[in-house]
């Protein structure tokens, strides 16, 4: 398939440079110590944005409060000017994607209605289908997928949802590597096109490779810190380390 | 196909619950002669047939889209209005004002019915959100089960005798206690809860991908509970203030519909699950009315019991053995 096509199933190539900005962004759970403390930041869709951090750092904190399923506990994220928590959910779900770390693995509804859900374009979802995953899944049940493929027909779903930016929470944290690999190259696509892809991970060997990333930020004692993209995964490693 | 033949039989139910019955009427006559019926045969048609096959109807329809409703939400296949404690809660309700004397009258009755279902489900809700994983929320329920029901048996202990057997007939289940206008209002407010479950088909299908996904997709966490916690009450406090604390139809019919259509779409599942459950209320009915051969027939829960335990285990057979 060529990359017109592609276009095609995308919609357009986004035009707008969409921004998710972080002011004085303080989140976690309300009565206890902020999991992330005042950040300040900017994130702008074309390209693939990356939040490292280890585990238990606030990476799911972080994208759930850029994706507005948590409420900051002060400061706040504008989008495009627009403060975020102030819109309902379906206007916001207009705008933002979310792909959660657990593929989820009790819903028995088959992927074209999971898609359905997303678009009311039979057309679209068939041809997003076969761009980005496989159209012999169509008609399959969710949890007849392994894991990877139940997590790629996610994806899927939220490029369905048509919104400027997708936020993925560790979205290959249940994954093998064909798999891993496999959506990488999705995200990779899709920011190419011109969706703002933001993925939050622990694997720092993961992002190697990816040349063509937008920018890397890192979350660690409760403050997010940009890096260098050009910076190698042995040097985002040793800067992790530096704190133990 | 499976639409045809449900709603076939159960329109061939429904007549068959208005043509037989303890005392035979005059249908030939009135069919092939044209000869009117007489008052007492209209009087036992209109005002004891008619409202106890319009409960059966509206019973079966409404608990068993609560239990639909309840299984999406928790997702969680054992859940039902009688396993959760929702159905403990309206008894309770109804133990207070029929044993305990507070007030008096059908709509007191139904009030507190639906007060108590209300409060347990929101009990159940609390505790879902801080105890995540499907087993704690079901032992939570079978505790407030056992707490409920240690309760009503103290008020029972202190209850004077006619009240005592009010209640314990009450306890057995009936589709035939109601009057006309329950029934009306049974069946309206079935009628309101599946329009309602209706509009919400894409959220329910939207949060079997997971609560957090839901809400990415649009679905307004809030309103949607609110929304379930209010027609899960009103449901099995109304109908279980009429028909009593009747078991197994919450829980069972979803599977039955699940497992004959192997549909997972809700917008399927709503009608669907809406009318087996009045079928298998009607068909039950039938156990009840003494087709058994018994003079006095059946409590409706005994009967109800008896089909449902073992469907529920056949159903979960099924499904391990596909799944494995």
């Amino acid at each position: 398939m060529g990359f017109s096509d592609q276009n095609k199933i995308f919609g357009i190539m986004k035009a707008n440079v969409s921004s998710l900005i972080l002011e004085n962004l303080s989140a976690g759970y309300r009565g206890r110590t902020p999991i992330l403390d005042e950040l300040n930041h900017r994130f702008s869709s074309h390209g693939l944005n990356v939040v490292i951090g280890r585990n238990g750092a606030g990476k799911s904190t972080l994208v759930r409060t850029l994706a507005g399923l948590q409420t900051p506990l002060s400061g706040e994220v504008q989008l495009d000017g627009t403060t975020l928590h102030t819109l309902d959910s379906s206007e916001r779900a207009k705008r933002i994607a979310f792909v959660s770390s657990v593929p989820p693995r009790t819903s028995e509804l088959r992927v074209h209605e999971v898609l359905a859900l997303a678009s009311e374009d039979e057309e679209k979802r068939r041809s997003m289908l076969t761009a980005t995953g496989d159209p012999s899944w169509w008609n399959r049940r969710l949890q007849e997928l392994s894991d990877g493929e139940a997590q790629r027909v996610m994806f899927i779903r939220a490029l369905l949802q048509g919104t400027d930016w997708i936020l993925l929470d560790e979205p290959t944290a249940f994954l093998d590597v064909p798999a891993r690999a496999a959506l990488w190259r999705e995200l990779m696509n899709a920011a190419s096109k011109g969706v703002g892809v933001l993925v939050a991970t622990h694997d720092y060997g993961e992002i190697q490779g990816h040349a063509d990333l937008s920018s890397i930020a890192m979350i660690r004692n409760r403050k997010l810190t940009p890096l260098s993209v050009e910076a190698s995964a042995a040097d985002w490693t040793n800067a992790l380390v530096s704190e133990l | 196909m499976i639409w045809l033949g449900s709603i076939t039989l159960l329109v061939l139910l429904v007549l068959s619950h208005l043509v037989w019955g303890t005392v035979p009427l005059p249908w030939r006559s009135w069919l092939f002669e044209g000869v009117p019926m007489e008052s007492m045969h209209l009087l036992i048609l209109e005002d004891v047939r008619m409202p106890r096959a319009a409960i059966a109807v509206a019973a079966g329809a409404g608990l068993s889209l609560c239990g639909l409703l309840l299984q999406t939400w928790f997702g969680n296949p054992l859940a039902g209005p009688s396993v959760l404690g929702v159905s403990s809660g309206a008894g309770m309700g109804v133990a207070l004002i029929v044993l305990a004397g507070v007030a008096g009258g059908w709509m007191a009755t139904t009030a507190a019915a639906v007060l108590g279902s209300g409060v347990a489900l929101v009990l159940v809700l609390f505790v879902a959100n801080r105890f995540r994983g499907a087993a704690s929320l079901l032992i939570f329920g079978l505790m407030l089960n056992y707490v409920l029901g240690a309760l009503i048996t103290v008020l029972q202990a202190e209850a004077d005798q006619a009240a005592l057997q009010q209640f314990v007939f009450w306890g057995m289940g009936t589709f035939g206690q109601g009057s006309v206008e329950t029934a009306w209002a049974l069946g309206l407010l079935t009628c309101g809860a599946a329009l309602g479950a209706w509009l919400m088909r894409k959220n329910l299908d939207a949060w079997t991908l997971g609560s957090l996904t839901a809400r990415s997709m649009g679905v307004n966490e809030r309103s949607f509970r609110w929304a379930i916690v209010w027609m899960s009450g009103l449901l099995t406090g109304g109908i279980t203030a009429v028909c009593g604390p009747v078991a197994f139809l919450g829980l069972a019919t979803p599977h039955l519909v699940r497992l004959l259509t192997r549909e997972r779409r809700h917008a399927v599942l709503i009608p669907l699950t809406a009318i087996a459950g009045a079928n298998l209320a009607l068909l039950a009915d039938w156990g009840v009315k003494g087709m058994l051969g018994m003079e006095h027939g059946w409590p409706l829960n005994a009967v109800l019991s008896l089909i449902g335990g073992p469907m529920v285990v056949w159903v979960l057979v099924t499904k391990t053995r596909s799944s494995a």
